[in-house]
């Protein structure tokens, strides 16, 4: 256990170094004073870079690159913050307990649209439409950039999170008009319902959230839907209520936050 | 500023020490009697009033053993197959598990049936090439006309050939090593690859992704400094620097030379373009030993990803000249993979990458956070005791190096099904 610490501390304090600029230490020598040449130092406007030079303050007292006078910048702003590695050891504990447990990872962007697919959501559609906000929050979601060698994000950020609920507010209507006829959900051929007269189904939450129901998410879908049973989303008379919406939309969002 | 870097770290490597290894891991005491095996104190001497915790003095009893609140939690999980077949669906086929799929799971025989499952689904393909997307940072298809200015290559093929690699459970090092077919395609609908050869030209010979062009491409830099740094981080699992001296640092200029490398066995002093031997600041070649014996071996690649048969890469001085070999390294050093461990071409490169046993550990450890949620291994400095994953990379590396039996081994891990 001391040994993996030392490395993490190893790791962490040598991360100054790989952002170090190594390049700055040096003192070109141009060959050719030529006018174009950037660095010309026939040009009293425009002397050679002189990097580590602690007289110019564009360097700074012993920093490794960026300044102006630096030729290279090593992109420092990528080493780990130690007191947020040191937060999280904290908060969570040593990486030997911690590696041991699941976190909450965000689901994938491609993921929870095959997930709101597979639920009867419609991915078509701009705007406020579930297919609408799906689309336009990509980036919120963390959708992967890898022209810019960004991979997927790894964490629900809260504008992450902000999206991902309003999805799903949006997608809860035509969820349960979808579940009796999704397919996925059906068991040994049989189809499940989101609700019945006594109020949500062991199954359609199954349904909803991928995973066996228990008796808490039920007592707390009940609870949801008898917040508001004669409001409706919708005009049609078969529209769910307020109180199912929000049932459906607080189990699905709190089920997919994770993946 | 980097300065106050490496303060802070070591700050913080001090608290971590003092904060969190403070105390034994279970829990005991180092007061008030003897430190036993198991982490609990035991008194003394019950009939020495002078023991402050004597237990025969009901005034005075001993103190409960103190709770490790990290094993606490550990022990509150419960093993729940439901839950970890919903995981191990978004996962494997990037879906939810259907009822019927969650009707069959009740133990480990049947969930383990259904992780077997997944594995042979057709969508496993397309979520092994999400996952090396992100593993490698690269993705996408390629731009423009080849041959005409402008013109980019997939960055799809490397990902796409470590996927076959895991689908077809073949041995993963081919990663390194494989000579040809390194890129192919994947219809994403049916799960099938079709085999192609990566484009080769000048003299060069395939050595599995190490000579993608989409991936060169991707990390063209200055003095192929980020194709190296590529290399390091998604198959070593660490940044720079990557050797320390067995024997210790000692003190060079404002720090302290770590490298086993001699240090003059990088380019640097007067007359270099740029001083790899610079210690004003921070000791450059801790980390430039490493990198410039492996540089030069990628500089041929152009911003394209084509290999040429002169050096493509400039130096980021005044009018970006392009790179010569001394511009690394001294005329009499050789490109290495690691001290006293030469690699004169790729191809050997790829070899000493397939041998080290740290390149299958870093495969095992990334794989294992991405099953349980963590963060990238090396950005979040996500790091994996290799107690953690000892079972895994034993069915990695015992196997044969198949991927296969690693996501067996991780998805069925008796810390996988617990929540």
């Amino acid at each position: 256990m001391m040994r993996n610490y030392k490395k993490l501390l190893s790791t962490m304090a040598m991360a100054g170094f790989l952002g170090a600029g190594c390049l700055g230490g040096s003192t070109p020598t141009p060959t050719n004073p030529d006018p174009s040449n950037p660095s010309n130092p026939s040009d009293p406007s425009n002397p050679t870079p002189i990097a580590n030079n602690p007289s110019d303050p564009a360097n700074g007292n012993n920093t490794s690159s960026g300044g102006t006078g630096g030729t290279f910048d090593h992109m420092n702003d990528d080493t780990v913050d130690p007191f947020q590695v040191l937060a999280r050891i904290q908060e969570e504990g040593p990486p030997e307990v911690s590696t041991r447990m699941h976190s909450c990872g965000k689901m994938k962007y491609a993921t929870l649209g095959r997930v709101l697919a597979s639920m009867g959501v419609t991915m078509t559609g701009n705007g406020t439409t579930p297919n609408g906000l799906f689309t336009s929050g990509a980036s919120a979601l963390g959708k992967p950039d890898y022209t810019n060698r960004t991979p997927e994000s790894t964490l629900l950020s809260t504008a992450g999170a902000v999206r991902l609920y309003d999805i799903i507010i949006a997608s809860a209507p035509q969820i349960i008009t979808a579940m009796p006829n999704n397919m996925r959900c059906t068991v040994g051929g049989t189809a499940a319902a989101m609700f019945d007269a006594t109020g949500c189904t062991m199954a359609g939450i199954s349904c909803l959230t991928g995973a066996p129901a228990t008796q808490a998410q039920k007592d707390l879908c009940d609870s949801a839907v008898a917040s508001n049973t004669t409001d409706k989303v919708g005009t049609a008379a078969t529209a769910p209520t307020v109180g199912q919406v929000i049932a459906v939309a607080s189990l699905a969002a709190a089920a997919h936050s994770c993946e | 500023m980097r300065k106050n870097t490496l303060t802070l770290a070591f700050t913080a490597g001090v608290a971590l020490l003092g904060g969190c290894l403070g105390g034994s891991p279970s829990g005991g005491s180092s007061t008030g009697g003897t430190q036993t095996g198991g982490g609990v104190v035991a008194p003394t001497d019950p009939n020495n009033p002078s023991n402050p915790s004597n237990p025969t003095d009901p005034n005075n009893p001993a103190p409960a053993p103190k709770v490790d609140p990290n094993q606490v939690n550990l022990d509150a999980r419960i093993i729940d197959y439901g839950q970890a077949a919903r995981t191990a669906a978004v996962k494997l086929v990037g879906d939810l598990p259907t009822a019927d799929e969650l009707a069959t799971v009740k133990d480990a025989a049947s969930y383990s049936a259904l992780v077997d499952k997944y594995m042979a689904d057709p969508r496993f393909a397309r979520q092994m090439l999400s996952f090396y997307q992100d593993e490698f940072k690269a993705g996408g298809p390629s731009t423009g006309t080849r041959g005409m200015n402008g013109f980019l290559p997939s960055k799809d093929t490397a990902p796409t050939f470590a996927a076959e690699l895991t689908v077809q459970d073949l041995d993963f090092r081919g990663i390194f090593t494989a000579t040809t077919n390194t890129c192919p395609t994947l219809d994403p609908a049916t799960g099938t690859f079709t085999d192609a050869v990566c484009p080769v030209a000048n003299g060069l010979t395939t050595a599995g992704i190490l000579t993608d062009e989409g991936i060169q491409s991707l990390n063209f830099s200055n003095l192929a400094m980020r194709r190296v740094r590529w290399v390091q981080e998604t198959f070593l699992c660490t940044k720079f620097p990557a050797e320390f001296n067995p024997a210790g640092g000692v003190p060079k200029g404002n720090g302290t030379y770590v490298s086993p490398w001699p240090f003059d066995s990088i380019t640097g002093g007067a007359g270099s373009k740029i001083d790899f031997q610079d210690a004003s600041s921070v000791v450059c070649a801790n980390c430039h030993t490493t990198i410039n014996h492996i540089a030069p071996l990628f500089a041929q690649f152009d911003a394209a990803g084509a290999f040429q048969t002169a050096i493509q890469v400039v130096v980021p001085v005044p009018n970006n000249p392009k790179a010569t070999r001394l511009d690394w390294l001294p005329a009499t050093e050789n490109t290495a993979y690691r001290y006293q461990k030469a690699a004169a071409t790729l191809t050997e490169l790829g070899t000493a990458l397939a041998a080290d046993p740290a390149t299958a550990q870093c495969q095992v450890n990334r794989l294992w956070n991405w099953a349980m949620d963590k963060g990238e291994i090396v950005n979040d400095a996500a790091v994996v005791p290799s107690s953690t994953t000892a079972t895994v990379l034993s069915a990695y590396t015992g196997g044969g190096y198949k991927m296969k039996a690693a996501i067996k081994a991780t998805f069925t891990h008796d810390d996988f099904v617990k929540f």
